[in-house]
């Protein structure tokens, strides 16, 4: 039956919510009292649900398919488009429409491998499936403008959105959209991508077909194959350029977005660990190592870097205060000079040993022993021993034994 | 016959024109770059020839993908000046990612350089919890002052009129920290930070993902 297409523009106008939600929620109903109930909320004080019905009904706004009664799909796809709601089809869904494509590149490509057939049969069979390859490269261009759309769209949402909160949730949004959909779409568009290759896969057989194209000859074939290739080429071309337009936008968004996040990790993180006084985990020794070694003495030799280090630590400081008493005269000490010098005045001495004994003491034999020692040293030729005897030298604690030694000066021979 | 140059310098190329005055700021810590002129031209130029020379001494010139030089080597700065430095830019970036909403452009990072601060709206004592941090390093309202002077000296801030600074490139160095943090995957706490924790009403989720 002919429908009145104002009349029903006009009720879809007047009951656009009531037709929106149907729409959008995907109403089936299997009578019409289902319909009456649903309408019901959307519908005036005193209005009849009945009335309503029978007019969407008698208008089309609600058709029945498979025993159900639904709003025709067109109605939906166009109210989507009114409203700029682009639906978002995953990488997959693009992914299965190359495949197919794939597939009638594969078949163009065996069927026009001798170029235009002759039969009238094949010529058909030839243009069924380039309509179905340009069918199919519509959808695919549709689907990946629609994604793109979509993208636009929730972009320019997070944009005007002022609500701290939605903020966060549209760009958690935005990168979702930017890493599952929009990154392998573009692998999948993009010049070394599948479609990419499977499309010139179609154009290298519309090009062959369409050098066919003679005046004069009735061949329906190749004119087709030359707008097909046309159609090819201009849709990847603009579906190629605006899936990179949206990537464009989006990219550096969300880029900077995520590395934001992950900073901000980072810094709560580090915050977290101050907080309950675990520096250490900051490891700031290794991980933030910042050079300090201000100018110095540049000397490499130890000593005198200890030597200058004291000199620059010296302080003057006052002598420490004498005593009231006066101080001992300190006794010189023997030496082996001094004992000789002695001797030489002596001239001759008949036991040296004990000579030297008397003058440095009989406490301990260490001293008399020691001069003697260096005294034979120091002039062996005016030291001899005296006889095989052995004389006792008594000391304090210890008696020594020796033999007698005898001293003559040089002028006593 | 064989003629050789027996001067004491054939074959030694020639020393950098700043190498006193870039050797001195490198050896203080400083991270020299563009805003330092002259030092961070020289060293552009002959980064090569500093790196052979600084290498000679003991120390690892690093160069950083924003613009500036810093060494790497024995004698490091004392850990308490960093844990201020640190702690004060930690706050401070939080604070950045927790308004960045508000901002137009709604991200911080990318306009950090470009950025003024004023020393009267910081953010460090605004909250006793961060008052409290802050307390743990011993600085208060009366010492930013001082802590700036360091981040100066380290070349990381520079100081403006009116009680402001910015940010040079150096800053860099604490963000590529923070990223490090969290990238670190032993870290068994959790960031409190991540964009998934911020969900919306769930009317909010039904309309966004229609």
């Amino acid at each position: 039956m002919p429908r009145n297409p104002q009349e029903f523009v006009r009720f879809v106008a007047k009951h656009y919510r009531l037709v929106v939600a149907m729409c959008r929620e995907n109403q089936r109903f299997t009578s019409e009292a289902e319909i009456e109930a649903y309408a019901r909320a959307h519908l005036e004080v005193g209005a009849s649900p009945a009335v309503l019905v029978g007019r969407m009904k008698s208008l089309g706004v609600v058709s029945q398919t498979t025993s159900e009664w639904t709003p025709p799909p067109f109605l939906g796809r166009f109210l989507a488009e009114v409203e700029q709601r682009h639906t978002l089809a995953s990488p997959g869904v693009v992914r299965g429409w190359v495949e197919k494509l794939s597939d009638l590149a594969n078949n163009l490509s065996a069927l026009s491998a001798n170029g235009v057939p002759t039969s009238a049969d094949a010529q058909l069979e030839l243009g069924a499936v380039l309509d179905e390859v340009a069918d199919t490269i519509s959808a695919i261009a549709l689907t990946v403008t629609g994604n793109c759309d979509r993208i636009g769209d929730e972009v320019g949402r997070y944009r005007a959105e002022e609500d701290a909160r939605r903020v966060r949730f549209r760009l958690k949004r935005l990168i979702s959209l930017h890493t599952d959909y929009l990154e392998p779409l573009l692998r999948l568009i993009d010049i070394s991508g599948e479609f990419y290759r499977v499309s010139e896969q179609v154009v290298a057989a519309c090009d062959r077909l369409a050098a066919y194209a003679m005046p004069g000859i009735d061949n329906p074939v190749s004119p087709q194959a030359a707008a097909v290739l046309r159609h090819v080429v201009w849709l990847r071309r603009g579906t190629l350029r605006q899936a990179q337009e949206a990537h464009r936008e989006l990219g550096p968004l969300c880029e900077a977005a995520i590395r934001e996040s992950t900073i901000a990790r980072g810094v709560n993180r580090a915050l977290e660990a101050i907080g309950s006084g675990d520096w250490e985990r900051l490891d700031l020794d290794r991980q933030l190592v910042v050079v300090s070694a201000p100018d110095g003495s540049l000397l490499n030799d130890r000593g005198v870097v200890a030597y200058l280090l004291a000199a620059r630590s010296y302080r003057d400081v006052p002598p420490p205060p004498l005593g009231a008493d006066e101080p001992d005269e300190m006794d010189l000490p023997w030496t082996a000079a001094s004992v000789r010098e002695e001797l030489e005045k002596k001239g001759a001495v008949d036991d040296v040993f004990e000579w030297i004994c008397e003058r440095v003491g009989r406490d301990r034999p260490d001293t008399p022993a020691a001069l003697l020692h260096d005294l034979i040293d120091a002039a062996p030729e005016c030291v001899s021993v005296v006889g095989a005897d052995v004389q006792q030298y008594p000391f304090t604690h210890i008696d020594v034994e020796s033999r007698v030694w005898r001293w003559k000066g040089h002028g006593h021979d | 016959m064989v003629m050789t140059d027996q001067s004491p310098d054939a074959g030694l190329p020639a020393l950098p024109e700043r190498l006193a005055s870039v050797f001195r700021a490198l050896r203080n810590g400083r991270h020299i770059s563009r805003n330092d002129g002259l030092d961070f031209l020289d060293l552009e130029r002959h980064t090569a020839l500093y790196e052979h020379l600084l290498f000679g001494l003991g120390y690892t010139l690093r160069s950083h993908n924003q613009g500036f030089f810093y060494l790497e080597g024995t004698g490091a700065l004392r850990s308490d000046r960093m844990r201020k430095a640190l702690l004060f830019l930690l706050i401070l970036f939080q604070d950045l990612e927790e308004g960045k909403l508000k901002r137009e452009d709604r991200a911080w990072e990318k306009s950090l350089l470009r950025t003024t601060f004023k020393l009267s709206e910081l953010p460090h004592f605004q909250t006793p919890q961060r008052r409290s941090l802050m307390a743990q390093v011993d600085v208060d309202e009366s010492k930013v002052s001082d802590l700036l002077g360091s981040l100066k000296q380290l070349g990381v801030v520079r100081l403006l009129s009116d009680e402001q600074f910015g940010f040079l490139p150096p800053v860099y160095r604490f963000i590529d920290l923070c990223m490090r943090y969290a990238d670190d995957a032993n870290w068994t706490t959790p960031g409190t930070a991540d964009l998934a924790e911020d969900r919306p009403a769930p009317e909010e989720e039904v309309e966004a993902d229609s």
